[in-house]
């Protein structure tokens, strides 16, 4: 019997980012109507934090200046905009029965969508962040970063949607079992909202509560990679990275186990 | 005589459309009844939506006291007005945000046929079960945090239903574009993003050309001015502003149906409406 060899398995992973980044593209003045949700929100930001900081009469809040607490929010936004619902379509596929003929093809369930889930998320953010970023440039000026926080950024970023793809399959395949995961996936996204720091920097929230969030997953998705823009140093990345690559492990193994018992679950009638 | 026939007519056709929307809102709560855990599950689940964006003003000002003006109960109303007056447009009228959708597939066909009102006949055939969820979370959180006394919750009810006027006119507006425009619907939704995210976030914030923006293009100055002007100051003026604003949007988006309705083209489409 011979054995492919890692590449040639790879490829139709890559075979299906591909095609999935350009069915983006396809629908492109869709999804250019789509930003003006993150134009009008980024506005509303610059008039909430531009006030906060003349209230406060203060340079800076928690390290942030101005400019930065602006960066940071167009980085937070551009990523959680930019997450896939896939838990969505899985739940669909299971409920449908739809997941029968997946399981049947030559490919892992779970890679198939990883693929399709990072393509997805890889457009969306770019597009994002150049939305965000042109805006937050006009309201608030340059940014400071530089080559070395933006590079680690963008990693920790691709971590991030690694953590999220994992923690939305495992809520997905949870459609095994129950009716709707619906409220399972509608919960993460808001705890993703609040404790993840897509609204406020983690540094504002009371201390307790900024540390508890510290150690979810919800907040390497968002407030790590975000704040590692405008506040990159060595030692809190790597510290960082290190946190998200526990999740992923940590996430993936409950996803693969949930799956393989749900799996177990389905029966096909002839037909 | 003729003027006691023409008021005689007009009360049984008020009537007949109250029981249209009453009739259409009990079939449609008893069909999303039939599963019931799902029924459950979204309601509790947008009233937990709600309550996550609270949590994120009450943190705000846990550590910024005071904004412009505004102090923390000055937000909760604003959230619960906004989301109470949403419920009562969206829970009773939730085919609205599909209507450019509707213009677009053709699917008016149905509802001309029907000697109701087509506009109203085809708001309310659908109904957004979430939207009950934000119905509840407004008075729960208005009464238990901010503690109105008679008047000011009186004011409260009365603001919900201008706010649910003004959304459901906008909604309609915006999607009435599609008998102009062609496909509108994101367009629509895009703009109706703008009214709901503008209007959940302090007035005071807004200053020189938006302001003037926020009280014409996008109304959204009469919503989140209502926690100041109105429940806190009890300014009748501003009252008074709000409720024409929400009669002139209800009446302009009817206007403009009716005016879209004379360029609406079948799509001779034939389909079972089960």
């Amino acid at each position: 019997m011979t054995r492919k060899s890692p590449y040639v398995a790879a490829q139709k992973y890559v075979e299906m980012f591909r095609v999935t980044l350009a069915s983006q593209l396809a629908y492109v003045y869709d999804v250019l109507l789509r930003q003006i949700f993150l134009v009008i929100i980024m506005f509303v930001f610059a008039q909430l934090w531009r006030t906060t900081f003349r209230f406060q009469s203060a340079g800076t809040i928690e390290a942030f200046s101005f400019d930065q607490m602006l960066w940071y929010l167009a980085a937070s936004e551009s990523i959680v905009l930019a997450l896939p619902q896939i838990g969505r379509d899985i739940d669909e596929e299971v409920k449908s029965g739809a997941v029968a003929y997946s399981l049947n093809k030559p490919y892992s369930y779970p890679l198939f969508y990883y693929a399709k889930y990072l393509a997805d998320a890889v457009f969306r953010f770019a597009l994002n962040l150049f939305v965000a970023g042109m805006v937050t440039w006009v309201l608030a000026g340059i940014p400071r970063w530089t080559g070395t926080s933006a590079a680690a950024a963008v990693f920790s970023i691709l971590l991030a949607f690694t953590v999220d793809f994992w923690t939305q399959f495992s809520i997905a395949v949870l459609a095994f079992w129950v009716e709707d995961t619906w409220a399972f996936r509608f919960l993460y996204s808001r705890v993703l909202m609040v404790l993840g720091g897509v609204l406020l920097p983690l540094d504002i929230l009371p201390p307790l509560l900024r540390r508890v969030s510290s150690y979810l997953p919800v907040s390497q998705v968002i407030y790590g990679p975000a704040r590692t823009f405008s506040f990159f140093e060595t030692r809190g990345w790597l510290a960082l990275t290190g946190r998200q690559a526990l999740w992923i492990v940590a996430l993936m193994l409950v996803a693969h186990g949930l799956f393989r018992l749900g799996v177990k679950r389905v029966s096909v009638q002839g037909g | 005589m003729f003027r006691e026939d023409d008021r005689a007519n007009r009360k049984n056709t008020a009537r007949s459309y109250l029981g249209l929307v009453t009739g259409y809102l009990k079939a449609n709560i008893s069909m999303e009844m039939e599963y019931r855990a799902s029924f459950a599950t979204r309601v509790l689940g947008m009233l937990l939506n709600d309550c996550m964006w609270l949590a994120f003003w009450v943190l705000y000002f846990t550590r910024f006291p005071a904004l412009s003006g505004w102090e923390r109960n000055d937000v909760v109303a604003l959230w619960a007005v906004t989301a109470f007056g949403y419920g009562i447009a969206y829970s009773i009228f939730g085919n609205s945000v599909y209507l450019a959708r509707i213009i677009i597939n053709g699917d008016l066909d149905f509802y001309l046929v029907y000697p109701k009102d087509v506009l109203l006949h085809v708001l309310c055939s659908r109904m957004d079960v979430t939207a009950l969820g934000d119905t509840l979370f407004g008075p729960l959180v208005y009464f238990a945090i901010v503690r109105p006394g008679p008047g000011q919750g009186l004011l409260f009810f009365l603001s919900g239903l201008a706010v649910a006027m003004i959304l459901l006119g906008f909604t309609v507006i915006a999607h009435s574009l599609a008998f102009f425009i062609g496909n509108s619907e994101t367009l629509a939704s895009q703009l109706l993003n703008a009214l709901i995210t503008f209007s959940t976030y302090p007035s005071e914030i807004f200053q020189g050309a938006v302001r003037a923006i926020l009280f014409t293009l996008v109304p959204a100055g009469f919503i989140n001015s209502i926690p100041v002007r109105v429940m806190r100051e009890q300014d009748p003026a501003f009252f008074a502003a709000v409720v024409l604003a929400a009669v002139v949007l209800v009446l302009g988006g009817r206007g403009l149906f009716r005016l879209g309705l004379k360029r609406y083209e079948s799509g001779n489409l034939v389909r079972a409406r089960v």
